[in-house]
């Protein structure tokens, strides 16, 4: 294996905290596609989605010596940050967001029946969650979450009243956080 | 009269509006006044439900553009770089992104053990994917050599940029050099050392290189002079942003022994976002897709 091969699932962000250039680079390959793609979805224009981006890898050296690994995994902390900065950019632009993906090709091919692997054991959590709701509730997740539709956005694309979106998705991520919470006050043993 | 269950009930759909960016200014001041009602309330686990969820509804990850890949390379590079174990980092949101070479420099110092091993690395091993030779295998560059098509592949727009499409199609390196040397501040420039085979014990020079035109020249003094048709010079770039086991292809070359010293174009065959390690081998004549490593005459690394 190469010095700076990254195939594993460590956690970089303690190394990164610690000021480890490779762990910089390192974090960079593993998560930068995963940020990239959040933030051309959540970003007005591809130029905005790359001053996101920058911004999104700034807090995240800022913010590396944070991430607790028996909190969450060090992807959804990533993700976490991500959204934080994208939500902050698009207050004040919400009328300028006209996301540029094709929603039905997105939903139906990354939607939550798609089989890409996926180790984060909170993110298969959420995904369960996900399947066990009305196939409109799913899809009024992924259009808030996915595509940073606004409510009265998601109701004009669904035909749902806006009470209803807003209840759909208040309840969908409770849910999850329920859920995400009662693992950890009682961790699974992964080695039993 | 306040019902304290209701209350976090309806904090937390206001919270989780707030986290979307779709909090309303009446709901605001709502949710102020329950959050300020309610310290213990914790915010944080819904962003991580709804990140989660979000990663659940199934994102593909999608491949960066390579300048904004080197722009966050260059970021963290610097973050750290002027003082590797600082934890808490400020930096000025405006600054220019290709500044502090001193914080890219810092990187290569953690790639110091990648020489050996990289020498080290027997013949066999060749890479799957190697740098691509085509253009290579003729039409070999010399010193005298130069033209519109021998600098890779522009990046940049700035003073170095214009000015080395100003004189690309001149063929003069030491001039081109020279001018480029005078004109920017950013550049990395290190020493050559000897890399081990007996043509290079003695060289010295340097190699210089702009990131931001992707424009770079080696001069060479004391490297010994080549027989072309038997074995040519070849030069390799460690690239902090590329796999570090397939090092870039910078071209081919031969050394006349000029007495001040042979200046020669570098030519990488693809564009380089952290030169961290350049190395001079000796390959067979029109060089090789992967080096054997056998031979390297000298090597420059950016720490």
């Amino acid at each position: 294996m190469g010095l700076l091969i990254d195939d594993s699932d460590e956690p970089l962000l303690p190394r990164v905290a610690a000021g480890e250039s490779l762990a910089v680079q390192r974090c960079i390959r593993r998560y930068g596609p995963i940020v990239w793609s959040i933030a051309r979805r959540l970003s007005p224009t591809p130029a905005d989605a790359e001053d996101a981006v920058q911004e999104i890898f700034l807090d995240i050296w800022r913010h590396a010596g944070r991430f607790d690994r028996t909190l969450g995994s060090e992807k959804v902390f990533v993700t976490l940050l991500a959204r934080r900065t994208l939500i902050d950019r698009l207050r004040g632009c919400r009328s300028r967001l006209r996301t540029e993906i094709p929603l039905e090709e997105d939903w139906e091919h990354e939607g939550p029946a798609s089989n890409r692997a996926e180790r984060d054991a909170e993110v298969e959590e959420a995904r369960q969650v996900l399947a066990r709701l009305p196939e409109v509730q799913q899809r009024v997740i992924a259009l808030s979450l996915a595509h940073g539709m606004s409510h009265a956005e998601i109701a004009a694309h669904t035909s749902l009243p806006v009470g209803t979106v807003k209840t759909m998705l208040r309840r969908g991520i409770a849910r999850v956080r329920g859920l995400l919470a009662a693992h950890t006050e009682c961790p699974v043993d992964e080695e039993s | 009269m306040t019902n304290p269950t209701r209350d976090r009930e309806r904090l937390s759909d206001l919270a989780v509006d707030r986290m979307l960016g779709l909090l309303s200014d009446e709901d605001a001041a709502e949710y102020r006044r329950l959050r300020d009602r309610d310290p213990e309330f914790d915010e944080s686990s819904l962003e991580q439900a709804a990140a989660a969820l979000h990663l659940a509804t199934g994102i593909a990850p999608e491949t960066m553009p390579e300048h904004l890949q080197r722009r966050l390379l260059a970021d963290g590079m610097e973050t750290f770089g002027a003082n590797p174990r600082t934890r808490a980092v400020a930096i000025a949101p405006d600054r220019p992104r290709w500044q502090g070479m001193a914080g890219w420099l810092a990187a290569a110092a953690c790639l110091g053990a990648l020489i050996p091993m990289w020498l080290d690395r027997p013949s066999h091993t060749a890479a799957p994917n190697p740098p691509p030779m085509a253009s290579n295998s003729s039409g070999v560059p010399r010193v005298a050599e130069s033209g519109p098509d021998a600098r890779p592949t522009p990046a940049g727009t700035g003073i170095a940029a214009a000015l080395a499409g100003s004189v690309a199609g001149v063929s003069d390196p030491v001039r081109d050099r020279a001018r480029l040397l005078a004109a920017n501040h950013h550049l990395i420039q290190r020493a050559w050392r000897p890399g081990g085979d007996p043509a290079g014990l003695q060289v010295s020079g340097d190699v210089v290189w702009d990131p931001a035109s992707q424009t770079g020249y080696m001069r060479f003094v004391g490297l010994r002079r080549n027989e072309p048709n038997a074995e040519q010079y070849q030069l390799w770039i460690f690239d902090a942003t590329r796999d570090e086991r397939y090092p870039v292809d910078g071209g081919v070359f031969d050394v006349t022994g000029a007495r001040a010293g042979d200046v020669i174009p570098i030519k990488a065959k693809l564009p380089i976002g952290v030169p961290l390690i350049f190395a001079v081998t000796i390959e067979r004549r029109g060089g090789v897709v992967v080096s054997d490593r056998e031979r390297v005459a000298a090597i420059a690394n950016t720490t």
